[in-house]
């Protein structure tokens, strides 16, 4: 199942650790600025525009086993 | 020197032998919690092994986010580098198999920007066998079990679970409790029921309760010499906004209430169950308030909310039992109020042998 997390650039180490703990080392990260929180729209637009290319890569039409 | 190290494999590494020198480096390496370490050499280790009929290689699971393994070894190492005694090898063990239990969500504790710490509650006789103080000061510095019980505890966190701070341990500001936050029930001085009883144990068992928290926050009463005035300013120290429990629903908390405290309720014939009711249907914050702000509309709430007017009273808890009373402390007219990071859960296991037996002590 193809998945992707994304996650806030404070928490990249994290997610680093825990994908390799897991044993997930090729699992796909998308990260973003810090903090989320009290983002306007504008903001958070730009910011889910930002990772885009990796969803898309990943998720888009023509991508075997695509929605 | 050698020491017992890499605490999910196991391995040997040298360290240096001087100790002024192997203190820099534990603090290169990020092992250190800031103070003084005692190296954990093979020999340490061995002598804190003792404390446990657990064989070494026995693994309480993998601590979350590194996933290295919680063996009863690493363990050992980590209480030898704490200063502990071999008898808090039982509460060690036991506290470590708690935390690592789902609902107590290791996972979001150990990164959270939330100020918590691992608490650590003690009940029962295991408590004079490992000299935990549940007297005067049981949350302060000097009682040498609390401390390093509780410093032990943080470096299996830190250690076998990688959760350093400003790096995994993603705490905005964190807390001194992350430092230390191990206590015992004051049986002595409890005019109710022990705790472990309360939590369905049985009296002759020793149970370690843990939970991730917030520091204790004084409750302080030198007037009231009856229950009305006292579980009104215990429940008006529950209801601030700011806390997670405010907001995370079925979530728990703890009120270590002192003894004099306990006494004036017990005198006037309250019972533990009767001041958990009380702060559950007394402990509530006003919707037109908190609606100005916070964390209100984070979490899902309960449909109700939608018909609320600006009067409506929200309760903290869910049911009286999410209020978790304990009696703790010596002498004066203290008690505290121990918020949570609200998703994670006040977890209780018995000490037991190896053999899965309840522990006697």
């Amino acid at each position: 199942v193809r998945t992707l997390t994304v996650c806030t650039e404070v928490f990249e180490k994290m997610a680093e650790l825990e994908r390799n703990a897991l044993g997930q080392p090729d699992l796909q990260l998308a990260i973003i600025g810090h903090p989320l929180m009290n983002r306007d729209a504008a903001s958070l637009e730009e910011a889910v525009d930002g990772i885009m290319p990796l969803i898309e890569s990943l998720f888009g039409a023509g991508r075997e086993g695509a929605p | 020197m050698t020491a017992v190290v890499d605490t999910g494999t196991q391995a040997m590494i040298t360290v240096p032998d001087d100790l002024d020198a192997f203190q820099e480096w534990a603090i290169d390496n990020g092992w250190s919690d800031g103070m003084a370490l005692i190296p954990p050499t093979p020999e340490r280790v061995e002598r804190m092994l003792a404390g446990t009929d657990f064989a070494r290689d026995v693994s309480l699971g993998p601590v979350p986010p590194r996933m290295a393994l919680a063996t009863v070894e690493s363990i050992a190492a980590n209480a030898v580098m704490a200063g502990c005694r071999p008898s808090a090898m039982p509460v060690l063990i036991t506290a470590t198999e708690a935390m690592l239990v789902p609902e107590v969500n290791a996972w979001g504790a150990q990164a959270t920007t939330h100020p918590c710490a691992l608490m650590v509650c003690v009940s029962g006789p295991v408590t004079a066998h490992a000299g935990i103080s549940g007297g005067a000061g049981l949350f302060s510095a000097s009682l040498h079990s609390n401390v390093s019980i509780g410093r032990a505890m943080r470096l299996i966190q830190q250690n076998v679970g990688g959760a350093y701070p400003g790096d995994i341990d993603r705490a905005t500001q964190g807390t001194p409790a992350k430092i230390s936050f191990c206590f015992a029930e004051n049986e002595e001085a409890n005019p109710w029921a022990p705790y472990r009883v309360s939590q369905g144990f049985d009296a002759e068992d020793s149970i370690v309760t843990v939970v991730f928290a917030e520091g204790p926050h004084s409750i302080n009463d030198h007037v009231s010499k009856q229950p009305r005035g006292l579980a009104l300013i215990i429940a008006d120290t529950v209801m601030s906004l700011g806390k997670n429990n405010t907001y995370v629903r079925n979530s728990d908390y703890m009120i270590v209430v002192c003894p004099e405290h306990a006494h004036i309720l017990a005198d006037a014939g309250w019972d533990r169950s009767d001041l958990q009711e009380y702060l559950h249907e007394r402990a509530r914050v006003p919707y037109g308030v908190w609606k100005q702000g916070g964390m209100i509309g984070v979490n899902p709430m309960p449909k109700y909310y939608e018909a609320a007017d600006d009067d409506l009273m929200l309760r903290i808890s869910d049911r009286k039992e999410d209020v978790h009373v304990v009696v703790g402390g010596g002498p004066g007219l203290h008690s505290a109020f121990i918020p949570t990071l609200g998703l994670t859960r006040m977890t209780s296991r018995a000490v037991t042998t190896a053999s899965g037996a309840p522990a006697r002590f």
